[in-house]
This record gives structure tokens, C-alpha cells and sequence, in this order.
């Protein structure tokens, strides 16, 4: 049980990023929970947590141009939301649902499964492969963009005791999902599963980076997931199975690594029909 | 700090610690309705409603709380003066549906249909599996909880109910539907035939169904669907469980385990732990008597060997005891555990027994008071050989020998209450033990010698369990818990956390079994050897009788004039296995299974006909009986009902066998990597322990003519209250609510051995209708004597809580009752009596599995899972056929997901319900149940056992079937997708690659 002595729940973001920048005791953030409250003390040695939920960050809102949803909202607003289930076949609201059951994901929340990023979560295979971005509000007060794929690199360095405060996804045109797993059961979470997203047609330039027509989230295949972007469909098979090639080893009870590798490019493929399939 | 909420629509404020889970605080706030089962929000049963959605609490800080609208199950419906017992919709579903058993996780799935249905009143089965989804239930199989959520869904839609049966008096109609146009056992539908359509395999959720083959036994209340006995305190979640009392200064006890495999703890410092304030007692090897024991809860005496001690100076696996701790909140006794310095000393660990019983290999049990080990030196814990015939014979004699290995693995019971006690004095300065156990009575006899307590100032009652499924024949902390209330004096409180129920608590034995059979061109067997190996990690509870019970159902469902049985149990450096549903016949009954279908391939015999020329019949006799016993002196034995027959025509009905001829139902064009497969297996158990088991029933008359029966039986939620209620009620002409049961406490009930073996409703419900015969005796003598004018007690009956003459006259059974107590030769009409048998009749199974192979990914997923039961009467076809449901789907999570795994140290990597794989509400198969009725001679109104058998034919079946989809057989347990795709890969079979 979680060991805690202090519980903050502050109103405004500077007061949450002036706790979560103490030393003495150490504070961290708390979302949903559902992660976070059983490691509490354990895996998480905190002497504090400071509860987001007062800072509001809970809705989920678009523009022609860009989904915004907010960290604080929880995955079952996430599947509700009619936003969500019209982008992309709902791969977002579809995998949502099959993150968590939905007595946790009343709870669980979008910025606490990005930050935790569970290595079966779908729903962090789905906004990789939309390319979804999160502003991050430094303990000094300043934003900045990044993008989920390089976050999830060094999770750590893209936080630095900052908040996400949202989480965007730069619409396209029209475009079209396809998921594919394999589990135990046909609910477990996935040994090995693959999100494929295609657009019809270019996707919006930032001046970071341009999204190209075809990305593939494989999750299950080394430690963290692996992103593949390609200009047309016909290009992705080389290009997952470089991406496997390069992946560190990794594999638990559930499935070694060399099954992984394997059937992580037949799901990336599978993935893959299903969304040409629409 | 405080807290401010809302509770069940009262405003509350609960000074709360910052890291007070929700939880807790709502349980210390006394709404016990909310169970601890986890603690990482997996199993769900601690879910409440906050602010009108379904949330877990033990992954919620209370302060987060703060301010929300909270419901439990004690809010949906309050006891409130006049108004005590009234129900919620949804509770009086679950009710009427039998969808309760154990009743731990209910109040969760009732407050997950809540929240449903206020935002869909026309929720889809879909919808409503999903729903469920978050709360796992390791009893029901979901089958009865989702059709009581859909009923109750049209009910409030203002939509008229299913059709129910209606009971003889009018009362509330119960889910039971009659046979109506489903096949009757006298005229199966054809399954050879090739035109009939296969049946929809939705499930049909319009109303509870059940199959009931004739024969029907002509009974009022056995053999019917009562209500259970318990359902209305469990529905609301009253306080009923172990852990739902607060005493007052209670301590709470915490455990320290192991991080080694192997070790002797070369020191241990408690000073810091013991100086925290708030500590109370803390205690080591040092503190504690040694006294050597078997913790396995058996009959006296205990088979050997006694190899544990309450705490020791060397530790044999990860999670083994080390030290406990008795604090004034849990928090500090965690804190505690953190502060006790262990210096270990690491020896070498062996985890595969292959290797442990190899000369040189680590000494597991080298202390020099452990009593009945075989041969320490090999970590050989028996050595066992029993023989009938000459199987070198019958091997030589043979047209065919077919020689195969076969593995199953180490899986838990997952009870979703973990193991819990509370110890105390009384006020006589007697020791209590509440506790949450099968075997109170042998807890009591064991518990005496380890606290030095003689057995009559020790009281063990168990309240109601949140499930055992054979975890919970086990002494697993109750002599640590009275060892603090000894050194404290004051109650204390201990239960595991769910990490804690993998490693440090008992499981399921894994075993590599060796067949060699030997068989002739026509058909029949010449021979069969059954050489298992069995594991028994690092101590020996249940390790002699699990394997018997493995070589006894490993070669008895057929006949053969030559049987050999040969086993090594040897210790390892893991978690000890012990009893767990089934004992071991699962594992012995997959691989007798495999091994007949694959000999019956090698002959060219259909499987299905070949087992048909070999099973068991009615008259025969179970040779292996009277050889080998149950570890101890065997009797002979003989079949005297079997439904098998049956089960096999009317579950091949069902389960649309003729498919399984037809090759292009095997393929899906739109799914080239797809393979579908039908597979079947057939399965016997026994019901209890001839020779050995016995229960006791005591009965008396109450002034307004109900009875009160007190039992030693040990209801897990299996029921059994109910049907032993149903059985006095039978006998004694009233309906079951007369019958008022109390259960399962050495002070105050007579002896029972327990739930364990199959055995409660054969031998305890005997001992019911023993007593009861006496009692119904009495009543009529008393009657004859005083109530009626020239009566002829032989002719005299008891019907409708009322005594009849032959001639038609009547007197209440509360007049009876008045005389007998109050007016004339004054005496309580009461009566006791016990049941033992020197027989153990086999229930019997048919079980059919659909499913798809991906042969790409090795994925297998299971649409449908057919059993027909041969249960003897069924005594309460509702709680049957729930045993059945729940059984099946255990049984399919120990075929494909279930597995206890560790790493190269002997670290479990399945410490939680995430890494460890449980069937959900949203995931399991159609699973029709078949009772197929037949009338056994021994049993109370013919019944014999239906808990176990359940959990015998669905690995089996499952292999079958997979082999049927692609060709490739599976030895060894789990089927999880790298298993089935490596045995694709090696076979070659076409479309294997991508």
C-alpha cells in the first residue's frame, strides 16, 4: 500500500510543476492512478503525489485541422468520444477499449498511458501511428512540442518533472486504421500487435517533420514500439522488416523474442490489409 | 486529512493518510460489500460506482475521492427497519438466475450491471460481457451473471420474462426451464447423419437454460433449482466473509518472504522492525516452537511427509516465509518488513525435477527432523509403484504399442479472496481461528500441536470463502496469524496479497506423464502404464495423494486386464503445488485422453468408437480401486450408474459433431490462415474418498415446524448448503427455506473432513439424509402417538410442513413441534448422523471443443465447449449446472493461458493478474451444459459429484480439436500461440508462413 505522506492537488499548473519540482519529499504526478497507486512506494519511491485533476485538461476537441485531447481525459472518453470514433475507422476509441477494461479506463487516463506506456498498449500503437504530439509544460513554465515517437525514446528527458497539458493529432484527409494481434485470449493484452494507419492524401506539414502516407506501430517487438513510416504500402514490408532487424532483443513468458520478430511482420502486414481493406 | 464524499447518498467525511487507498477507507468506514482481490485493479472486486461510473478502489488514493458521489453494493438496496431485505432489480436477477456462487466478486458484478443499465437499457449480450468484463469471477464461467443482467434489462424495460417453470406452491418462479423441445435422453439426434444444419453457435440468452435428460426423480424439492441458501446476504454484500469484522484492538499481520530460491538465513536482525512504533510482535525461526508438520488439510493421519515448520532457518523457494509481523495498521507492519535485516547464505536451487533427482543436485530437505521423505538425498519425496496384472505382458501381447510423453504445467487456483484469518482469544481463553478455509476441522487438529494449544481450547469457523477450488485445503497462514495472537494477546488479522497467493501459497502439480498402451487390431487394450513425474516444489502437502489420484483416473476410464502405475514426486526449488480442483485427474485425464485418440488413429479406429469399445460400463469393475486406494488401503469398487453413454449422443448432439466430416467446414475461404477443428474427450471422477471421507449432519425441530441443520460441510460457494438444505427438506416434507443451515464450525456443527474429493453432496448429503430419516421418524412417532386416533406410522407421510395418515388427515408440523416441545413426553425431536462409503461412484463427462487454429501465429481461440454430465440426480440443477460452467472455463484457462512461470532464479514472472491470464466475462466460449440424469444406488436420491469432473475434459478436448483443425498434436500444456505455432512450424503444415 502505497506509503505516501503527502497529497496534493493543486488548481493551476504552476503550482502542480513548483510541487513536482521539490526534491524533499520526492513528488510525483498523479493522473487516473491506475498505474501509478499500486507502485506507489515500491517500484515509484514518492514521499508525495500531486493529483492532476483539478487543472481541468480533460477535453477532447478538433478542428478542421487537429484532434486535441486533453491528458486528463480518461480512455473511456476517449472510446465514447464520436471525434475519436470518426478518426481513422476509431482505431483510437477501438483501442482504448481494448487497453483496458472499463472499470479501468473510467480511470486511466490518455497523458498517465502515454507517460507509463504500457509495451502491449495498444492505444499507444494507435497515436504513434496517427503521430500525435504532446505539448510539454517545463517545470520553468515554458511549452514544448514533441513528438510521441520521440518522447517515448527517453520518456525521462521530454519530461524532466514537466507536464503534458495535450496531446494533438494533425488530422489528414481522410484516412483509414487496421489493428492486428496476437494474445492468450482473445482479450488479454497483446503478446505482439500492430497498428497501420493510411492516408489518402498528404498529411499536414509542421515544421518538424512530415507525415508520410503509410505508418505502422508494432508493439511487442523489442522493448519500446517501433514506428515505420513509408510513402506507399507496397514499400512497408522491407521497411517493417528492417525496423524488426534493428530492434533490440526482447521477449517475455508470453512469447520469445525470435517468435516475436516473426509475427510482428506477419501483424504488421495484417494490420495493414485491414486498413487498405476499407 | 478528510475526506468528503458521498456514500450511498449520505454525506460522509473519513479522515483518511495521504496513501490510504479508497479501498480500505470505504471497508474501515464499514462498507465490507467492497473485497479486496488484487491489488493492481485487475480483478475488479473492489469496484464501486464514483460519480456514476464503475471504478476499482484499490487503485484509487481516497484523497482522490474527495467530493465524489460514491455507490456500493450496500447502497442499492439499505436494510432498513421494515424494509430489511429488500432487493435491487439487479440483485434479485442475480438471485433468480443462480448467478451467485461464492458471492465475493457479486457485489461488483451487480454494481457493473448498475452502471450499465443506466446508461443503456438495452444493453446487447456484447455490451453486457463487456461490462462484466473488469470483474473477474473464477466460479460462474459469466454464464449465469450476463443472462441475470439481460433479464433484468427486459424486466425494467417493462418487457415480459422468459418463461420460467413455476414451482409446485406458487412461489416466485425460478430461471429453470423444462426440457421443452431440446433432445431427450431416450432419442438423440443423429450426429453421424451428414444432412443435418449445424446449429448457430450465438448464445441464447433469452432465458437460463439448462438441458435435464429424463430420468426425472419424482421429489418436491431435490432435484429442483432452490434458491441458495445464502444468496440474499450475498447479493447485498452483507458482511459474511473472513476478513468483514473489525475487533476491537485487532492487529494486523504482515509476512516477510523470501528473495531467494535457496538459502539459510545466516542472521536476522528485528531490532528496527521491533522498535517501530506500532510494532508489536515480530517473529522468527527463533521465536516460534519447531514442530514439524504437513500442512495439507487430509484426514488423520496426515500423509506423510512432515517437512515444514511455522518458520525456519532455511528458505526452499522464492516467496517461502521468512518472518511475520503484528502492527496496529497495515502500513506499519509493511514498514516493518522493510526494517527486519536477513543476512541469507545462498545454496544451489534446482527447478526441474528431471535434475533434482540426479545424483549431486542440490539437497532441498537435508534438516534431519523431517519425517516420510523417501529419499531426501535424491529430493525424492515418494516413490511410488502399484500394479494390477502384468503390463509387460499385456505390452508383449499386444498388435500395437503405442509409447508417449506428455507435460502439464503449474497453475493457481485463484481464488479471488486470498487466503485470510482472524485469531483471538475468547473470553474462555479459548483460541478462535476464523478463517477462510475448506478444512476447518483438520485446521483445528493441525493448528493444536504448532501453537501448543490441546485441540479443545482451539475454534475454527469459516464464514463464507471467496472461493477455494482446493487452495484452501491448506494451512497456509493460520498458525502464523495464532502465533501473533499468542505473542501479542491480541486479535490479529493476516491475508495475502495477490503476489503472495502465486508464491507463497499452493497451486496446481505439474507432471510429465509417460504412457505406454497396449492395444490389438479389434480394438481393444491389452495394457496400459502410466509412469508420472511429478513436481512438487519445496514441500510435500498433498504431494503422495494428488498423484495417486493421478495414476488411480489415469487408468481407470477403460478397460485393460494389465494396469501399472509408477511415480517419482520429487522436490524443487519453486512454490509447493497441492490441492487444487480435480486433484491431480486434469492433468492425468489430458494425457489419457491424447494417448487413447492418438492409439485409436494408429489403429484406424474412429477415437470416439474406440473409447466407446473401452470405457467403463455399468457392473464393471474400477480394478485400480482396491490397488491402489488413495495413498492408503484401497477397496474394491465397482460402476453402478453410468450416463456416458448418453453424454457422448447428447453432447455430440449439440456440439453438431458431423462437422468434423465434412473438410470444407474446417476452412475459411475468407480467412486462408484459419483452420477450424472439433475435438472430444471423455472423463470419470469419483465422488469422495471411499474408505475415508466422512461427513455428519445434526437436525432438530423448531416450534413453528422448521429445522435447523448444522453440518460440518464447508459451503466454498459451490452451493452445497443449499442442496444438504434441499436434501432435509425432501425428507422432511417442507420447503427448503424451513431448513435453516449452519455450517462449518468445530464448536458448534458436528464433523465433516471438508470440501474436498468430490465428496459433499455423496457423503455429506448422505449424512443428511441419514439424520433426516431419523428426524421425519420422530416426528411421525410422536404424531402417531399423541396427534392422531388410531394411526398406521408405517403409511404415515410428511408433505406440505405437514404429517399425514394413510387416510388423509393432517397435523402441522409446527403442532408437532408445540406437543413434542411443550405438552406431552417433552423431548427434542432432533437427530444426528454420519456418512462414510466404501464406494466412490463416478460421475462421468462427454466433452466437445470448437475452435479456430491461426496457423500463422499459433493463436487458438475456442468458440464453443460442449459438456454432458452424468452427475447421478442432480440434487439442484442450477447450482450443477453453475459448478459445471465455472469448472469448464478454469479448465480452459489451465488448456490455453494459465501458467505460472518463472525466470532463471526461481523468480515467479506471474505474480499479478495482468502477467497471469484469467477467462473475462467478454472472452469465453459458448458453453452449453447437458446434465444427463442417471439414478445412483449409494447417493442421496441418486446423486453422486459434479465439482470436479468439470475440469477434466477440456484440455484434452481442446488438443483434439487442434489436431483435428491442422494435424499437429500438442503434448504438452499450455496451448499459448508460440507453443501451437512451433508445433506448426515443425510439422510443415501448408500456409504456416505468411
Amino acid at each position: 500500500m502505497p506509503m505516501i505522506t503527502e497529497y496534493h492537488r493543486p488548481d493551476n499548473a504552476a503550482d502542480a510543476l513548483a510541487l513536482l519540482g521539490r526534491t524533499e519529499p520526492r513528488t510525483v504526478p498523479l493522473a487516473g492512478g491506475t498505474w501509478l497507486v499500486p507502485r506507489l512506494g515500491r517500484q515509484v519511491p514518492a514521499g508525495a503525489v500531486v493529483d492532476l485533476r483539478d487543472l481541468g485538461w480533460r477535453g477532447i476537441e478538433r478542428d478542421p485541422d487537429t484532434l486535441r485531447i486533453g491528458p486528463m481525459a480518461t480512455l473511456s472518453e476517449v472510446a465514447a468520444s464520436p471525434v475519436c470514433m470518426a478518426l481513422a475507422d476509431g482505431i483510437l476509441a477501438r483501442t482504448a477499449r481494448t487497453d483496458a477494461t472499463v472499470n479501468v479506463r473510467n480511470q486511466a487516463t490518455v497523458g498517465g498511458t502515454v507517460v507509463v506506456a504500457p509495451a502491449d498498449s495498444e492505444f499507444v500503437l494507435a497515436l504513434l501511428a496517427l503521430d500525435a504530439e504532446l505539448t510539454v509544460q517545463s517545470s520553468a513554465g515554458g511549452y514544448r512540442i514533441w513528438s510521441l515517437e520521440d518522447l517515448l525514446q527517453a520518456p525521462e528527458n521530454a519530461l524532466m518533472g514537466g507536464l503534458i497539458t495535450q496531446i494533438r493529432i494533425h488530422l489528414p484527409l481522410s484516412s483509414a486504421a487496421g489493428l492486428a494481434r496476437v494474445a492468450r485470449t482473445p482479450s488479454d493484452h497483446p503478446i505482439v500487435s500492430a497498428v497501420a494507419l493510411c492516408a489518402e492524401s498528404r498529411w499536414h506539414q509542421e515544421d518538424v517533420r512530415v507525415s508520410g502516407r503509410v505508418r505502422i506501430a508494432l508493439g511487442g517487438v523489442g522493448r519500446r514500439p517501433l514506428i515505420v513510416q513509408v510513402e506507399r504500402p507496397d514499400q512497408a514490408s522491407s521497411a517493417v522488416s528492417e525496423a524488426i532487424g534493428a530492434a533490440g532483443a526482447w521477449g517475455d513468458h508470453r512469447g520469445s523474442d525470435g517468435y516475436r520478430r516473426i509475427v510482428g511482420a506477419l501483424l504488421a502486414k495484417r494490420a495493414l490489409d485491414e486498413a487498405l481493406a476499407y | 486529512m478528510d475526506v468528503h464524499l458521498t456514500i450511498n447518498g449520505e454525506a460522509w467525511t473519513l479522515d483518511v493518510r495521504a496513501g490510504e487507498l479508497l479501498l480500505h477507507a470505504l471497508r474501515r468506514a464499514g462498507f465490507y460489500g467492497v473485497k479486496h482481490g488484487c491489488e493492481t485493479g485487475e480483478c475488479g472486486a473492489c469496484a464501486i460506482i464514483l460519480n456514476h461510473r464503475l471504478v476499482n478502489s484499490c487503485t484509487m488514493l481516497a484523497a482522490q475521492a474527495d467530493g465524489a458521489s460514491i455507490i456500493t453494493i450496500e447502497g442499492l438496496a439499505p436494510d432498513r427497519p421494515g424494509a430489511r431485505g429488500w432487493l435491487d432489480p439487479i440483485q434479485q436477477a442475480f438471485i433468480d438466475c443462480g448467478a451467485i456462487q461464492c458471492g465475493y466478486c457479486t457485489p461488483a458484478q451487480i454494481l457493473a450491471a448498475k452502471a450499465l443499465l443506466r446508461e443503456n437499457s438495452s444493453p446487447t449480450e456484447r455490451e453486457v460481457r463487456e461490462a462484466l468484463a473488469g470483474v473477474i469471477c473464477r466460479c460462474t464461467g459469466y454464464v449465469k451473471p450476463v443472462q441475470a443482467v439481460l433479464r433484468v434489462a427486459a424486466l425494467l424495460r417493462g418487457e415480459p420474462a422468459p418463461a420460467f417453470d413455476e414451482t409446485d406452491d406458487g412461489t416466485p418462479a425460478l430461471p429453470f426451464p423444462s426440457t421443452g423441445d431440446l433432445p431427450e435422453a431416450e432419442e438423440p439426434p443423429a450426429f453421424t447423419s451428414s444432412g443435418a444444419e449445424p446449429t448457430p453457435t450465438a448464445i441464447r440468452v433469452d432465458a437460463p437454460r439448462l438441458i435435464l435428460a429424463p430420468p426425472r426423480p419424482d421429489t418436491r424439492v431435490v432435484n429442483r433449482p432452490a434458491i441458495k441458501v445464502d444468496a440474499v446476504k450475498l447479493a447485498k454484500g452483507r458482511p459474511v466473509f473472513t476478513d468483514d469484522l473489525t475487533l476491537p484492538g485487532m492487529l494486523y499481520g504482515a509476512l516477510l518472504t523470501s528473495p531467494q530460491a535457496h538459502a539459510r538465513i545466516r542472521t536476522i536482525d528485528t531490532a528496527q522492525a521491533r522498535a517501530l512504533p506500532g510494532v508489536h510482535a515480530v517473529l522468527t525461526y527463533q521465536d516460534v516452537p519447531r514442530v514439524i508438520y504437513a500442512s495439507g488439510g487430509q484426514s488423520y493421519p496426515n500423509p506423510p511427509p512432515y517437512d515444514q515448520v511455522s518458520l525456519d532457518s532455511k528458505v526452499r523457494h522464492v516467496g517461502d516465509r521468512v518472518a511475520a509481523v503484528a502492527a496496529e495498521s497495515p502500513e506499519i507492519a509493511e514498514e516493518a518488513l522493510g526494517l527486519i535485516q536477513v543476512e541469507y547464505e545462498p545454496l544451489p536451487a534446482v527447478f526441474d525435477p528431471l535434475e533434482a533427482m540426479q545424483e549431486g543436485a542440490p539437497v532441498i530437505h537435508d534438516e534431519p527432523d523431517a519425517v516420510g521423505i523417501h529419499d531426501a538425498e535424491r529430493n525424492l519425496v515418494h516413490d511410488l509403484h502399484v500394479a494390477y496384472g502384468d503390463v509387460e505382458q499385456g505390452l508383449a501381447e499386444a498388435d500395437l504399442v503405442v509409447e508417449r510423453e506428455y507435460r502439464v504445467h503449474q497453475v493457481q487456483q485463484v481464488h479471488i479472496e486470498p487466503h485470510v484469518c482472524i485469531t483471538w482469544w475468547d473470553e474462555d481463553d479459548r483460541l478462535v481461528v476464523r478463517s477462510s478455509t475448506q478444512v476447518p476441522f483438520h485446521t483445528r487438529r493441525m493448528l493444536a500441536p504448532l501453537v501448543q494449544l490441546p485441540i479443545r481450547r482451539i475454534r475454527v469457523i469459516k464464514p463464507r470463502i471467496g472461493g477455494g477450488f482446493g487452495g484452501k485445503q491448506e494451512m497456509v497462514l493460520e498458525d502464523l496469524c495464532a502465533h501473533l495472537t499468542l505473542a501479542t494477546g491480541r486479535p490479529v488479522r493476516m491475508e495475502y496479497t495477490r503476489e503472495q497467493s502465486f508464491a507463497s501459497a499452493r497451486s496446481r502439480h505439474p507432471q510429465i506423464l509417460r504412457y505406454r498402451v497396449g492395444a490389438n487390431k479389434d480394438g481393444t487394450l491389452t495394457a496400459v502404464h502410466l509412469h508420472i513425474i511429478a513436481d512438487k516444489g519445496a514441500y510435500g502437502p498433498h504431494g503422495l495423494t494428488v498423484q495417486f489420484v493421478s495414476g488411480f483416473r489415469g487408468l481407470s476410464t477403460y478397460r485393460a486386464p494389465h494396469l501399472r502405475f509408477d511415480c517419482q514426486v520429487v522436490y524443487t526449488n519453486k512454490p509447493a503445488p497441492g490441492a487444487y480442483r480435480g486433484y491431480g485427474a486434469p492433468q492425468a485425464l489430458f494425457a489419457l485422453e491424447s494417448v487413447m485418440e492418438e492409439t485409436a488413429l494408429a489403429l484406424g479406429f474412429d477415437p470416439v468408437e474406440f473409447k466407446r469399445r473401452n470405457w467403463l460400463r455399468e457392473g464393471d469393475e474400477i480394478t485400480m480401486a482396491k490397488a491402489m486406494g488413495e495413498g492408503r488401503e484401497g477397496f474394491q469398487q465397482f460402476v453402478r450408474s453410468s450416463g456416458l453413454e448418453q453424454c457422448v449422443q447428447q453432447g455430440a448432439a449439440i456440439a453438431n459433431w458431423e462437422r468434423r466430416y465434412d473438410p470444407n467446414w474446417r476452412f475459411d475461404p475468407a480467412r486462408p490462415h484459419i483452420r477450424r477443428g472439433l475435438g472430444f474427450a471423455v472423463a470419470m471422477h469419483g465422488s469422495g474418498i471411499a474408505g475415508l471421507d466422512m461427513g455428519a449432519a445434526s437436525i432438530k425441530l423448531n416450534d413453528d415446524g422448521s429445522f435447523n441443520l448444522t453440518v460440518g460441510a464447508t459451503d466454498l460457494g459451490t452451493g452445497s448448503d443449499t442442496i444438504l438444505a434441499q436434501i432435509a427438506a425432501e425428507v422432511l416434507g417442507v420447503p427448503t427455506e424451513d431448513i435453516l443451515v449452519y455450517s462449518s464450525d468445530t464448536d458448534l456443527t458436528p464433523f465433516d473432513k471438508g470440501a474436498y474429493a468430490s465428496s459433499t453432496t455423496y457423503i455429506s448429503g448422505n449424512a443428511v439424509f441419514k439424520a433426516a430419516q431419523e428426524v421425519r421418524q420422530q416426528i411421525i412417532q410422536h404424531a402417531a402417538r399423541h396427534l392422531f386416533l388410531d394411526p398406521d406410522p408405517q403409511q404415515m407421510t410428511l408433505e406440505g410442513r405437514q404429517v399425514w395418515t394413510h387416510d388423509g388427515r393432517s397435523v402441522p408440523l409446527d403442532q408437532v413441534a408445540l406437543h413434542s416441545l411443550h405438552q406431552a413426553t417433552q423431548h427434542q425431536i432432533m437427530a444426528s448422523a454420519s456418512h462414510m462409503s466404501y464406494e466412490s461412484p463416478p460421475p462421468f463427462s462427454a466433452q466437445f471443443a470448437e475452435l479456430e487454429v491461426d496457423i500463422q501465429t499459433g493463436q487458438v481461440t475456442v468458440q464453443r465447449l460442449v459438456i454432458a454430465v452424468d452427475c447421478g440426480t442432480a440434487i439442484n440443477p442450477v447450482t450443477a449446472s453453475g459448478q459445471v460452467e465455472g469448472g469448464v472455463i478454469q479448465a480452459l484457462g489451465y488448456t490455453l493461458c494459465e501458467e505460472m512461470a518463472y525466470d532463471h532464479a526461481g523468480r515467479l514472472l506471474t505474480t499479478d493478474l495482468r502477467s497471469y491470464r484469467v477467462f473475462a466475462a467478454d472472452e469465453v466460449p459458448e458453453m452449453p451444459v447437458i446434465l444427463v440424469q442417471t439414478y445412483e444406488p449409494s447417493g442421496p436420491y441418486g446423486a453422486k459429484a459434479v465439482g470436479e469432473i468439470p475440469k477434466h475434459g477440456v484440455a484434452p478436448a481442446v488438443a483434439s480439436a487442434i489436431f483435428h483443425a491442422t494435424g499437429v498434436r500438442l503434448r504438452a500444456l499450455p496451448f499459448t500461440p508460440e507453443r501451437v505455432w512451433q508445433r506448426l512450424q515443425e510439422a510443415q503444415i501448408p500456409g504456416v508462413s505468411s
